[in-house]
C-alpha cells in the first residue's frame, strides 16, 4: 500500500522538485556569494540595517493580527456557509473581491477611509466627531484592507475541512453537554485543524508578503519587509539583497506554519 | 439552533468587509468623467464597451485564460492523487512532503519568478509559453494539493476501506468513492488555484515576453499612466467572468457522478 | 571616334551606376522576419496604430512588441545577455544607465540616424557614448489648490512653507523623479544642483510633512481628487487627469525651474538586426511618428519641426518657453547613486 502512495505523489513531487526547488536552490547558494568572497556576508549587511529590524518587526506583528482577526472571523462565516443551502452562492460572494484590481480596491478604501471619506462623514455627522479622525496611513488600516484581501483564502480552506464533519458531532456534543465554546474548541477546532493551517498559513504570508495594499493603506512611511524586498528586487535589482530577504520571509512562515502545528501533540498525522 | 444565529451574524459582517469595497469600484464604473469617482457623475456603459476594443486587455486576457485553466486542470489531475495518497497512507515523510507541497505559495512570488526566468534561460529552448505554463503549475499546488487535503481528512477512511474489500481497484474508489464526497473541497481548491493564477503579477512579470502579455501585469501598468473608470469595469467584468468559470466548473463536477 | 568615345564613356557610366547600386544593396542586410522592440505597455493599442503598423507597411517588418515596467524588461534582458530575444528597447534614462552598466545596450551609429538633426540637442545623446537617444520629453511641475493656500504657489521652496504641513505629498526616491527632486531641493535651498548636504535634510522636513509619499501619479491624484492633500508635484502626463477632477488646482512651473525627463530608446547588445534596430530608432524621431504621438496625446515630441495646434500643445510639454525652462540632470550622475540614495531615504522615514 505504502508503494501505490509513493507513486501517487510521485509526478506532483517531481515536478516541484524540478521546477521550483531547483531553480529557487541557485538562487539560495547566490544570496551566500557576495563580490567575490562566499559567506554570510549579504545577510550581515541586511540584517545590520535598522530598516531592515524595523520592517520586519512591523511585518511580524501585523501578520499575526490580520492571521488572528482571519480565523476569528473565518470560522462562523465557514460554518454557517457549510450549513446554508445556497452554499456555492455563498462561496461565489467570498472569492469576488478577489478579482478586482489591487490598486482599484486600494481607491475604494480610501473612498472609505479617506479624511473626506465615508466613515469620517458618518462620523462627523453623527456628532462624534469634529476633526476627521486619521484612519488611513496607519498601522490599523493595513491590518483592514489585508484583512479583506486575505479573509476569502482562510474561509474557502475552512469550508473544505469543514464539509465533512460529521453532521451529528456537534449535536452529540451538547446532548453531552457541552456548552457553544468546549463544542468548538474541544470538537470543530481539532477536525479542521488542517484546513485551518493551510488557511492560516496563506494569510500571514499573503499579509508578508503583499505589497500594493500595505504600501498605499499605509503610507509608504510605514516600512514593510515585502517593501523592502520590491526595493532590492524591482528598483535596486540587487538580487543577493532580495534572496536575503526572501530567506528571511520564508523562514518566519514556516516558523508560525509549525507553531500551528505544533500544538497537536495528541493527533497523529 | 443558537450557533447558527452568531456563525449568520459573522457571515453577513464578512461579506460586507469584502463586497464593500467592490460596490463603491462598480459604481464608480458607471460615471461619465474620465476619472474614477465616487459617487460617480453621470451613467454610461461606455468604460465597458471601450474594454471590448482594447486589444491590449483581450490578448492578454485570453493568454491569462489558457494559462490559468491549463494550470488548474494540470496541477488537479497531478495533485488529486498525491493528496489522497498523503491523507490516507501514513509515512515519516508525510511533514516534509506536506511542506513541500505548500512552498509555492510560502516564497514571496518576486524571488520565484526571478529564479524561474533564470532557471529557463539556463536551460534554454523553452517556448516562452511553455515556461509560463509550468511556472504556473508550480504555483497552483498549495491549492491544489492541500486544499483537498483539508477536505479528505474528515473523509471517513473506512468507506474507501468498504469499496476496496468489495473488490473495486483504486482508481475506481478514487474516482467513484472519494471524488464525489469531496466535491466541495475540490471546487475550492479549483476557485482558489485559478485565482491564484489569473491574478498573479509576480511571476508572469517575469516570464512573459515578445508577444506574451498576462491581464493583471497589463492592468498594474495601465493605472500606472491612468486614473479612469476602465479599470473598475475591468474588474466587474472579470468577476462575472470568474462567476462563470465557477459555474461551468460546479456543473463538470456535478455530471461527474454519472460517469 | 567621337561617337566611339561617347558610347564608352556612357558604359563605363552606367557600369558605374550598376556597381554604385550594387554597392548600396550590399550595404542593407536583408530583413528578418520580424523586429522585436522592448517597450512600456500601458498603451498598446495606440503604439500599434501609431509605430508598430507605418512600420511594417514602409519596410514590411512585423514589429512585435515585449512589453513591461522597466524593472521586469531590464532583468529580462539581462538574464537572457547571451543570447538575446530582443532588438531595440525604451528605458527612464536611469534604467538606461544600469542596462549599460550590465552591457545590454550597444551603441548606435550617428550616421545611420540622420533624424538626430531634427530633434533638441539635448535629448542626440543623453547618456553620452551614443549609447541612447531621447524620443520623448516630459517633466515635473507643481500643482495645488487656490482655494486653499495662499498666497500662491510659485517656487519649489513653498512646498516648505509651515501652514502647508500635513497637506503636502511628494514622490518615494525610487521613482522615476524622485533623485531629480533631491537635486533640486539642493539646488534651490543651497549653493548648486550637487550640494546634497542641504537637499537631504530638506527631504527630511518634507518626509516628517507629508501624511505619505507617492510610488505611482495616480496614487498623487487620488490624494489630491479625495483632498487629502492639496499641493503635489506632478509629472506632466499626468496632467490631463488632474485637470479633469474639476477642483480649484492650479498648474504651476515654478521660477527655479521645471524638471525635464526623457524616455529613451536604443539597441541592443548582441542582436543580428542592428542595422533596422537604427532604422526603428530612426522611424521613431521620423516627423510622422512624433506628430502621431503628440496628436493622441501620448508622447510629447523632441523633433522641433513638430507644429501642434494650440489645444493639443497645451496638454504637452511643447513650446518654447516651457522648453527652455527644462531642467536637466545628469541621468549618468543619477545612475550612478541611485541605490545609495534609496537606501538613505529609507533610513530617513525611522
Amino acid at each position: 500500500m505504502k508503494k501505490k502512495a509513493w507513486f501517487w505523489t510521485f509526478p506532483a513531487l517531481c515536478f516541484l522538485t524540478i521546477f521550483f526547488i531547483a531553480p529557487l536552490f541557485f538562487i539560495f547558494i547566490e544570496s551566500f556569494q557576495a563580490e567575490k568572497t562566499w559567506g554570510f556576508d549579504n545577510y550581515i549587511n541586511v540584517f545590520s540595517q535598522p530598516v531592515f529590524t524595523t520592517a520586519l518587526l512591523r511585518t511580524l506583528k501585523i501578520s499575526t493580527i490580520v492571521t488572528f482577526l482571519a480565523a476569528l472571523l473565518a470560522y462562523p462565516a465557514a460554518s454557517a456557509i457549510v450549513k446554508s443551502k445556497r452554499r456555492n452562492l455563498l462561496m461565489s460572494l467570498i472569492i469576488l473581491p478577489l478579482m478586482t484590481n489591487a490598486v482599484a480596491r486600494t481607491y475604494a478604501w480610501l473612498v472609505i477611509m479617506g479624511r473626506h471619506g465615508l466613515i469620517n462623514s458618518v462620523l462627523l455627522s453623527l456628532g462624534d466627531t469634529r476633526n476627521p479622525v486619521q484612519i488611513l496611513y496607519t498601522e490599523p488600516a493595513v491590518i483592514i484592507g489585508l484583512l479583506q484581501l486575505f479573509l476569502p483564502f482562510m474561509v474557502l480552506s475552512l469550508v473544505s475541512a469543514l464539509e465533512n464533519m460529521p453532521a451529528d458531532v456537534e449535536e452529540a456534543a451538547y446532548s453531552l453537554g457541552a456548552n457553544k465554546l468546549q463544542t468548538f474548541w474541544r470538537v470543530v477546532f481539532p477536525l479542521s485543524r488542517e484546513g485551518l493551517v493551510f488557511g492560516g498559513t496563506l494569510v500571514f504570508t499573503g499579509s508578508t508578503t503583499a505589497y500594493v495594499t500595505p504600501a498605499m493603506l499605509g503610507g509608504t512611511k510605514l516600512l514593510m519587509l515585502s517593501t523592502l524586498l520590491q526595493q532590492k528586487s524591482l528598483v535596486l535589482l540587487q538580487w543577493s539583497s532580495a534572496t536575503v530577504i526572501a530567506v528571511i520571509m520564508v523562514i518566519m512562515v514556516i516558523f508560525i506554519n509549525q507553531v500551528f502545528k505544533g500544538r497537536r501533540l495528541e493527533e497523529t498525522s | 439552533m443558537r450557533t447558527l444565529g452568531f456563525s449568520m451574524l459573522m457571515l453577513v459582517l464578512v461579506l460586507c468587509l469584502l463586497l464593500g469595497p467592490y460596490i463603491i469600484l462598480l459604481a464608480a464604473s458607471f460615471g461619465e468623467k474620465a476619472l474614477l469617482q465616487f459617487p460617480p457623475q453621470g451613467f454610461t456603459l461606455s468604460w465597458y464597451s471601450k474594454l471590448f476594443g482594447m486589444r491590449m486587455f483581450i490578448d492578454a486576457l485570453k493568454t491569462s485564460l489558457l494559462i490559468g485553466i491549463a494550470s488548474t486542470l494540470t496541477g488537479l489531475v497531478f495533485g488529486v492523487p498525491a493528496a489522497y495518497a498523503t491523507a490516507r497512507f501514513s509515512s515519516k515523510w508525510k511533514g516534509l512532503v506536506k511542506l513541500i507541497f505548500l512552498s509555492p505559495a510560502i516564497v514571496p512570488g518576486l524571488v520565484i519568478g526571478y529564479s524561474l526566468l533564470r532557471f529557463f534561460v539556463l536551460i534554454g529552448g523553452f517556448p516562452i509559453l511553455i515556461g509560463l505554463y509550468l511556472g504556473h503549475v508550480a504555483l497552483v499546488f498549495p491549492y491544489t494539493i492541500r486544499v483537498v487535503l483539508a477536505s479528505l481528512k474528515n473523509l471517513d477512511p473506512s468507506i474507501d476501506e468498504a469499496a476496496i474489500s468489495l473488490g473495486a481497484a483504486p482508481w475506481k474508489v478514487l474516482f467513484r468513492v472519494v471524488l464525489p464526497n469531496i466535491r466541495s473541497g475540490i471546487i475550492a481548491a479549483f476557485i482558489l488555484a485559478f485565482i491564484t493564477s489569473f491574478n498573479n503579477v509576480p511571476v508572469s512579470m517575469f516570464l512573459t515576453g515578445p508577444g506574451v502579455t498576462m491581464l493583471p501585469v497589463q492592468m498594474l501598468s495601465y493605472v500606472e499612466y491612468y486614473y479612469d473608470p476602465t479599470i473598475a469595469a475591468l474588474s466587474t467584468l472579470l468577476i462575472l467572468l470568474t462567476v462563470v468559470i465557477v459555474q461551468i466548473v460546479e456543473k463538470t463536477l456535478g455530471l461527474s457522478q454519472y460517469f | 571616334m567621337k561617337k566611339i568615345i561617347s558610347v564608352v564613356l556612357l558604359i563605363i557610366m552606367l557600369g558605374i551606376l550598376v556597381l554604385a547600386q550594387g554597392e548600396t544593396n550590399a550595404a542593407v542586410p536583408s530583413k528578418p522576419d520580424k523586429l522585436v522592440v522592448s517597450w512600456w505597455g500601458f498603451n498598446l493599442d495606440l503604439l500599434d496604430k501609431n509605430i508598430a503598423e507605418p512600420f511594417e507597411q514602409k519596410y514590411g517588418i512585423k514589429v512585435e512588441w515585449d512589453v513591461g515596467d522597466n524593472v521586469a524588461r531590464l532583468a529580462r534582458l539581462v538574464v537572457r545577455k547571451d543570447k538575446p530575444v530582443v532588438d531595440v528597447v525604451g528605458f527612464t534614462p536611469t534604467f538606461a544607465y544600469r542596462a549599460i552598466q550590465e552591457g545590454v545596450l550597444q551603441p548606435y551609429r550617428p550616421e545611420r540616424i540622420p533624424n538626430l538633426a531634427y530633434i533638441y540637442d539635448w535629448a542626440q545623446d543623453p547618456l553620452s557614448g551614443h549609447y541612447v537617444v531621447a524620443y520623448t520629453v516630459q517633466c515635473m511641475g507643481i500643482y495645488y489648490r487656490t482655494d486653499k493656500i495662499e498666497p500662491p504657489v510659485t517656487s519649489w521652496k513653498d512646498f516648505w512653507r509651515p501652514e502647508l504641513s500635513g497637506y503636502l505629498t511628494w514622490p518615494e526616491m525610487n521613482t522615476t523623479y524622485g533623485p531629480a527632486l533631491l537635486l533640486m531641493s539642493s539646488k534651490v535651498w543651497g549653493e548648486s544642483d550637487r550640494d546634497l548636504d542641504v537637499g537631504w535634510q530638506k527631504l527630511s522636513d518634507i518626509i516628517e510633512r507629508a501624511p505619505t509619499l507617492y510610488r505611482r501619479s495616480s496614487e498623487a491624484i487620488m490624494l489630491l481628487q479625495q483632498e487629502e492633500v492639496w499641493l503635489a508635484p506632478m509629472p506632466s502626463f499626468a496632467w490631463g487627469s488632474v485637470e479633469a477632477l474639476g477642483l480649484p488646482l492650479a498648474r504651476v512651473f515654478p521660477e527655479e525651474g521645471v524638471i525635464g525627463e526623457m524616455s529613451v530608446v536604443g539597441v541592443v547588445n548582441g542582436t543580428p538586426n542592428i542595422y533596422w534596430a537604427e532604422e526603428f530608432i530612426n522611424f521613431l524621431l521620423s516627423h510622422e511618428v512624433q506628430m502621431a504621438e503628440a496628436l493622441d496625446l501620448v508622447d510629447s515630441p523632441v523633433n522641433t519641426f513638430v507644429d501642434l495646434p494650440a489645444d493639443i500643445a497645451a496638454k504637452l510639454v511643447y513650446g518654447e518657453e516651457l522648453i527652455d525652462s527644462l531642467v536637466f540632470f545628469d541621468p549618468t550622475y543619477l545612475g550612478e547613486n541611485i541605490d545609495e540614495w534609496v537606501e538613505k531615504w529609507d533610513k530617513l522615514k525611522l
